[in-house]
């Protein structure tokens, strides 16, 4: 392999530039930073969009929504999304987070739809706030499937761990005795874990 | 909740949202294909400018910029002959370039041991990098991911504009879609770096493996 050489290597040659710094933080892949960036200045793929996530879009809509409408909707964020790729604004948010926004909306607008059908003579209002897909359940919804999107992007010890002491309710000690790691080592993975889902998923934290 | 079981208030939005999840929540299903075809059939993408032809639309960041990453003179005739070579003979769902990558002085140490191939897969007109048989060093002892990148380079083997394809991941899929606007004809040089979580997006200028892509 000759294609660099120790003489002629400036290892500088990327990090010094201006300008190619990300403008947003992590999305809920770890694959996406720059991907945020390429959507915003219009050069993303819709593809390699659609392949960080579609999975988070789908898995939403599934929860809310009967399997056909569920692809029906996945179809129709990311087509809306690539036509209204303009008013994606990295600043206020990444792309993950304002795929979902559009998706929690067109989830609403669906269950208002097979409300109206499903019912006539029923009142609209009092339909939506009747069931169990309103709103604030779709927001958390929304939220449970962004932390576990974000949950699978974490290396296989700290997803284990996190699993433990998060959904299992295990304590720290409990963990460690169970996988045979040392409690140091328990608590520092769950940290590192954690860390670094809160960067994935901007969480405003005190 | 025991003492040891939580974290600082640092932590504790995140925690409340992972103690709402129940198993049921992580069990997440792959989306069916026929989406992504509903999609690509609406926004008509697979009418895709035909490759080697295509439009290279200005790069997210600026083109042109003076980072200076020389290849060698040999490896640059390579480039120019395996520029040549792909466009010839590129056909539809077929792999029309690999490249064996390979460590170099000057590369970040962490590579020495280091191994993997790439293969440019063209699916009409649908490119994209798969690397193969790869030993990557993916435990390493800092909080970084490995990167895969696509450079262009010019006849003198610097470096003219780059673009990443995403990170590496041990149990990850291998397979990564070229963005729309980068042409592997001319980003011919597959490369993989390590990224520190340092909130920078831009190459780190810590290369691990690199090749050219040829037929």
């Amino acid at each position: 392999m000759s294609l660099a050489t120790t003489s002629t290597v400036d290892m500088s040659w990327a990090r010094s530039s201006s300008g190619y710094h990300r403008l947003v933080s992590a999305d809920p892949t770890t694959t996406s930073e720059s991907l945020d960036a390429a959507f915003a200045a219009g050069h993303a793929d819709l593809r390699a969009v659609y392949d960080v996530h579609g999975r988070l879009v789908y898995n939403l809509c599934r929860r809310a929504l009967d399997a056909d409408t569920a692809k029906d909707v996945t179809q129709e964020v990311f087509v809306s999304a690539w036509k209204g790729r303009t008013q994606f604004d990295p600043d206020k948010g990444n792309l993950g987070q304002w795929l979902v926004g559009i998706t929690k909306r067109r989830i609403i607008d669906h269950l208002r739809s097979e409300g109206r059908h499903a019912d006539r003579r029923a009142d609209e209002d009092s339909y939506i706030q009747a069931d169990v897909h309103s709103e604030p359940t779709v927001d958390r919804l929304a939220d449970k499937m962004l932390v576990a999107t974000a949950l699978e992007q974490l290396p296989e010890r700290s997803r284990a761990v996190i699993h433990m002491a998060y959904i299992d309710d295990l304590t720290h000690q409990q963990i460690a005795e169970q996988t045979g790691l040392p409690l140091g080592t328990v608590k520092s993975d769950i940290r590192r874990g954690l860390e670094r889902l809160r960067q994935q998923l901007e969480v405003n934290h005190a | 909740m025991p003492d040891d079981s939580t974290f600082d208030s640092e932590f504790a939005d995140i925690e409340a949202m992972l103690r709402d999840l129940d198993p049921d929540d992580l069990e997440l299903d792959t989306p069916p294909d026929d989406i992504w075809h509903g999609i690509a059939d609406e926004l008509d993408l697979d009418a895709r400018v035909p490759a080697g032809g295509a439009t290279v639309v200005a790069a997210p960041f600026g083109r042109r910029r003076s980072w200076m990453l020389p290849l060698t003179a040999a490896a640059a005739i390579i480039l120019v002959i395996a520029v040549g070579v792909i466009a010839a003979t590129s056909s539809p769902g077929t792999e029309v370039a690999s490249a064996d990558l390979a460590f170099a002085p000057g590369f970040d140490p962490a590579g020495e041991d280091a191994a993997a191939s790439a293969v440019l897969i063209d699916a009409d007109g649908a490119e994209s990098i798969r690397i193969d048989d790869d030993a990557l060093p993916f435990d390493l002892d800092e909080d970084a991911s490995l990167e895969l990148w696509l450079i262009e380079a010019d006849a003198d083997g610097n470096v003219v504009d780059l673009v990443s394809l995403g990170d590496i991941e041990a149990d990850g899929d291998r397979t990564f879609p070229v963005p729309a606007g980068y042409d592997p004809r001319v980003f011919t040089v597959v490369d993989i770096s390590i990224e520190p979580h340092d909130g920078d997006a831009a190459h780190s200028g810590r290369s691990i493996l690199r090749g050219a892509l040829t037929a």
